[in-house]
């Protein structure tokens, strides 16, 4: 192991993560188990000459990061489910102005102010179906402290790159576990593409990337931002046409680049007869489960979720090899278990499992389900 | 380090008493002895006297599972950490009480952990070092005494490393101390 490891909590790793990757603007309102990344903010973002705000509310907070990134910053805010409910309006209008922000959740339980300091993964589809209307939103899912720090980077780089939300989706035990990690590696960069040309510039006209190239605020350019259908120009429109292919292109701007956006990771799925969906921190439990039923003869696999959206079915079932029985374990009621539902049909046996008392799935707890359930 | 490769602790009491301060100086001298760590606390309003609970898994290798499953050693500071968190030991279960607190509990014996080591950690504390701080400390020195878990020289290196100058000496003391009451168990100690 380096000598360069730190023993860094995850809430800690997001704030490093972020730093690295070029977050100067913080807006927020601490909610646990997200807390320390506003206070870790408030310290570092003067430190590294960049700005932070303490909000009155998340539906500001959200709105602030949405104002500064227009404005040429890198941004974040942290939140938890309740302050996460309130962001989902502020979600809508990042998407239709195509904000580049980043905006990490990390799940506690239950719905409204549920238990604030017990773990739960139920706040999956509120990360994809939050705020109305038709909308796509890039959701990472880190299972570590080390991945907290990655793919904190990650989601800034996506960002900036598809000019679009991204979700860090962590939780409540990743966000407090500390874990030794390596930050001295340089992250690789990326920034959003800037226009060069004033004379007739139109804020949405895109080239075949699909992805505007954004106007700072304040850098001389003549631009416009509304939540309204709009067309090139920024101006809104309700005429249907610019609509539909508005709302097309916001798809496609993110499905033209599956390649690119979609990572799973995945432990000996080739012959495993049983095999293991899962995200986030209930991975942990499920890799130590696939150890030992190994360890015993069984061939057990695993494919982890490391985006969780977009979601690709034929990704997906690629990835999945030919076992035939699929087991999900989450923290809530059954919501990945829908989408892998939706993948398979009756091709494969699709088992639920699923944990809504506050607690983890211990890898035991896998190996007496499967044993229960005579998987 | 026993031989599965991993080593679980956990420690509960009182919020103030340092335990999770004391599984994060534990948790940073084994990296620096290149071992993987992951420390987890209950989270939540015990900052002020609360039961508290702290968990460090220790191994060579990569810790899937991060939290703690089947202790090798719990410590227990006060009765009702005990109560709270003493549950999911087993044989594997080395038990430390601190027994100027809390009487020996009746449910532990020979069935259902490998031994209990009942040391009178706070009252010693007091007596020997004038202190009430540094209950954690002492109890990094006893859980050391017991496993070497690791190098002595590098877990006073993590210690100075949380400690403000001016208890520099004090906490030194503390780790002693604990070291200490571990060999001398035989006089001050109860063991089953």
């Amino acid at each position: 192991m380096s000598e360069k490891m730190v023993l860094m909590q995850g809430n800690e790793a997001v704030t490093e993560g972020a730093i690295a990757a070029g977050v100067r603007f913080y807006a927020g309102y601490p909610i646990t188990p997200s807390t320390e990344i506003a206070e870790i903010m408030a310290k570092r973002m003067p430190q590294v000459g960049g700005t932070f705000i303490q909000m009155e509310d998340e539906i500001a907070s959200i709105m602030a990061i949405v104002g500064a990134s227009m404005a040429g910053k890198k941004v974040l805010t942290a939140t938890s489910g309740p302050g996460f409910s309130l962001m989902q309006e502020g979600l809508g209008y990042a998407c239709m102005v195509e904000a580049p922000i980043v905006i990490l959740d990390s799940m506690r339980y239950g719905p409204s102010t549920g238990m604030a300091t017990k773990v739960s993964q139920m706040d999956l589809m509120q990360t994809r179906w939050g705020t109305h209307g038709d909308h796509w939103v890039i959701v990472l899912s880190p299972s570590s402290v080390e991945e907290s720090y990655q793919l904190t980077i990650r989601a800034v780089n996506l960002a900036e790159k598809y000019r679009n939300p991204v979700i860090v989706l962590s939780d409540e035990t990743i966000s407090h576990l500390r874990e030794p990690i390596d930050t001295s590696i340089s992250p690789t960069i990326v920034d959003r593409r800037l226009p060069t040309e004033k004379a007739g510039y139109l804020p949405y006209k895109t080239d075949e990337s699909l992805v505007p190239t954004i106007a700072n605020v304040g850098t001389g350019f003549r631009t416009s931002f509304t939540g309204l259908v709009h067309s090139e120009s920024g101006f809104q429109t309700a005429n249907g046409h610019v609509a539909e292919a508005l709302v097309e292109r916001l798809r496609d701007k993110l499905f033209n680049n599956l390649d690119d956006i979609i990572q799973f990771e995945t432990d000996r799925v080739e012959d495993a007869d049983i095999l293991f969906m899962s995200f986030g921190i209930t991975a942990r439990g499920v890799s130590e489960a696939v150890e030992s039923l190994r360890s015993h003869g069984r061939k057990a696999g695993s494919l982890r979720f490391i985006t969780l959206f977009p979601f690709d079915d034929d990704r997906v079932r690629k990835a999945a090899g030919n076992g035939r029985t699929i087991v999900v374990p989450e923290l809530n009621s059954g919501q990945l278990v829908l989408l892998v539902k939706r993948v398979f049909g009756d091709s494969r046996k699709v088992v639920p499992m699923n944990k809504i008392n506050g607690d983890l799935i211990s890898p035991q707890e896998i190996l007496s389900f499967l044993r229960e359930e005579n998987l | 380090m026993s031989n599965d490769n991993r080593f679980e602790l956990r420690m509960t009491g009182s919020g103030g008493q340092g335990l999770i301060l004391g599984s994060i100086i534990l948790a940073e001298a084994a990296i620096m002895e290149g071992k993987i760590v992951t420390q987890s606390q209950v989270y939540g309003a015990e900052a002020r006297g609360g039961t508290t609970k702290a968990e460090l898994v220790i191994s060579n290798k990569h810790i899937a599972y991060p939290k703690v499953t089947d202790p090798d050693l719990l410590a227990a500071m006060t009765n009702e950490g005990l109560k709270q968190y003493g549950g999911g030991i087993s044989r594997k279960t080395e038990v430390i009480i601190d027994s100027s607190v809390m009487s020996a509990p009746d449910f532990l014996d020979e069935e259902n952990c490998r031994g209990l080591l009942a040391l009178p950690i706070r009252s010693t504390l007091i007596s020997r070092l004038e202190s009430e701080l540094g209950l954690n400390i002492v109890l990094l020195g006893i859980i050391e005494g017991l496993t070497a878990i690791v190098e002595v020289e590098i877990l006073r290196k993590a210690i100075a490393m949380h400690v403000k100058k001016q208890f520099l000496n004090l906490n030194m003391k503390a780790l002693d101390l604990g070291m200490e009451m571990v060999e001398a168990q035989a006089k001050t100690g109860i063991r089953i």
